[in-house]
């Protein structure tokens, strides 16, 4: 099984002012059929409703049989995550070697 | 010169455009070097009238002219003080050229003629090649002139329109900001509760809604809707979906999370990618009991009169993500005494000066201080929180609270 992509996301703040952009950005990245998105947040220290709408988005746009790990979620966007139940949906991992791990089984 | 200049293929650059002829005045005091000058200009394509004396000067470039061709050597006033006159009414929206015929050896003249406002120099005897370069550029900068004038216009025009258009479309988002304004729980209209609520968009117009209405049997409904984004579209929304859960009607525990869950299709039929958070309720304060359903939003935080905690819901996904997403009440106490705060996260995540965030401790301190105080007193708390939001007009989120309480008035507890 190949290696999911690799998403690292560079914007500290994930709001409306960006989120356009970077909603582009991910759609390129899993338009060629990718199932397996491991995402980076380490660098996102704020994200709002918008931000949060592209990464369901994202999971959307990769149908039912898509996954997505997230690892570098910070207290901000883990409990944004928590609230909205996206922890449910996405794996919340402590490494990326975890969320690798998780993406395989 | 058998051909008239005008009709030079060179010239053709300078022709005049209909109703681009230029009217030009020569003085001259004398006539014959003036009706001269004239005939040339005539011959240039020029409207031209002559005048001999600095008043009658005057007088026809009131009248209004293009081009002005004077001498610079004239009785009594000369060329110098007709120009500092003209110059002196100058009208800024009226282009005028002003050419001086001056000696050759007047040299020492020509930058006392530049300071007062001549554009261009003739030598004596005036030669017609010399003129049609003068008159070429006296038409180039008029017609610039009329061209900046015209767009100018152009511009006055669309600004006025575009004015116009931004008051009328100020006018409809005020219209549209207040119907929000009327979405409020009007506490006349809610016999068993007291209610109170701070409602500030982070725009005129804000995706948040705050919603209180009696069902019967006593029991009343109330949430808190957040649609994800600002401006005109989530209010829109907001409002509609505000009128939904009212329209819907929940007067049971299930009935409340069915509601959530047809509210939950509708927004996906739509097949936007809108979505929203809402944490509704409804409160029996007869029984002492009340129901929270949670789709994404912030937990209410239950003061009971002693202290205060988060009611836990497990809850569901915001409004508009998935098709199936299946919502439960949960059940909580609202004795004689209870206070529940519901809150968006526009409120929580809130900083002050120092940048500390106000949080959902923050909401149940104020929750706590104001015990043994009327309701309102809550509110008027968390406005003095938010004060000094009001000199940072660059606002973050829309901001909502809702507070309720029992009120039995002298009714039985069941």
């Amino acid at each position: 099984m190949s290696d999911p992509i690799l998403i690292h996301v560079e914007h500290p703040r994930l709001d409306a002012a960006v989120a356009p952009g970077f909603k582009d950005e991910v759609t390129t990245r899993v338009e060629q059929g990718e199932r397996r998105v491991l995402l980076d947040l380490t660098a996102v220290q704020f994200m709002d409703s918008t931000g949060l709408g592209v990464l369901v988005s994202l999971l959307k746009r990769m149908g039912g049989d898509g996954r997505i790990a997230v690892v570098g979620a910070g207290p901000a966007v883990l409990k944004l995550l928590q609230l909205t139940r996206l922890d449910t949906l996405f794996a919340i991992c402590g490494s990326e070697d975890e969320a690798r791990d998780v993406l395989r089984g | 010169m058998d051909a008239p200049l005008t009709a030079n293929a060179m010239d053709a650059k300078i022709l005049p455009a209909a109703g681009d002829i230029l009217r030009a005045l020569v003085v001259d005091d004398d006539t014959m070097m003036a009706d001269y000058v004239a005939l040339e200009l005539e011959r240039l394509g020029c409207h031209a009238e002559t005048a001999t004396d600095f008043d009658a000067a005057l007088a026809t470039v009131a009248s209004g002219v293009d081009m002005v061709v004077t001498d610079y050597q004239m009785p009594g006033r000369d060329g110098l003080n007709l120009v500092a006159a003209i110059r002196g009414r100058d009208r800024a929206d009226k282009p005028l050229h002003i050419v001086m015929m001056t000696a050759r050896g007047d040299e020492h003249v020509i930058r006392r003629a530049v300071d007062a406002g001549v554009d261009d120099f003739l030598y004596k005897p005036v030669d017609p090649l010399q003129l049609m370069l003068a008159v070429a550029s006296a038409r180039r900068a008029v017609h610039l002139h009329r061209l900046i004038q015209d767009r100018n216009a152009e511009l006055a025009s669309a600004h006025h329109t575009m004015r116009d258009a931004l008051a009328t479309l100020q006018d409809d988002i005020d219209a549209a900001a207040s119907l929000h304004e009327r979405l409020l729980p009007r506490p006349e209209r809610l016999p068993w509760v007291r209610v109170a609520h701070v409602y500030k968009p982070a725009a005129s117009l804000g995706g948040d809604s705050i919603g209180a209405s009696n069902v019967g049997n006593g029991r009343t409904l109330f949430f808190v809707i957040d649609v994800q984004g600002h401006g005109v579209q989530a209010s829109l929304d907001s409002f509609h979906f505000h009128h939904r859960l009212k329209q819907m009607r929940p007067t049971s525990p299930d009935e409340l999370a069915a509601a959530l869950a047809s509210l939950n299709r509708e927004i996906l039929e739509t097949e936007s990618e809108i979505y929203a958070t809402v944490l509704a309720g409804l409160v029996d304060p007869a029984a002492g009991e009340g129901w929270l359903v949670r789709a994404g939003h912030p937990a209410a935080i239950l003061f009971d009169g002693e202290q205060q905690y988060t009611v836990e819901v497990e809850g569901g996904f915001p409004l508009g993500w998935f098709a199936g997403s299946a919502y439960t009440a949960t059940r909580f106490a609202f004795g004689p005494g209870a206070r529940l705060a519901l809150y968006s996260d526009g409120l929580s995540d809130f900083r002050n000066r120092d940048g500390r965030e106000l949080g959902a401790e923050g909401i149940g301190r104020i929750l706590t201080e104001c015990r043994g105080k009327p309701i309102d007193s809550i509110g008027r708390m968390v406005e003095l929180t938010l004060a000094p939001r009001n000199s940072n007009p660059m606002l973050a989120d829309d901001i909502s609270l809702l507070v309720i309480e029992p009120d039995l008035g002298d009714r039985p507890l069941a």
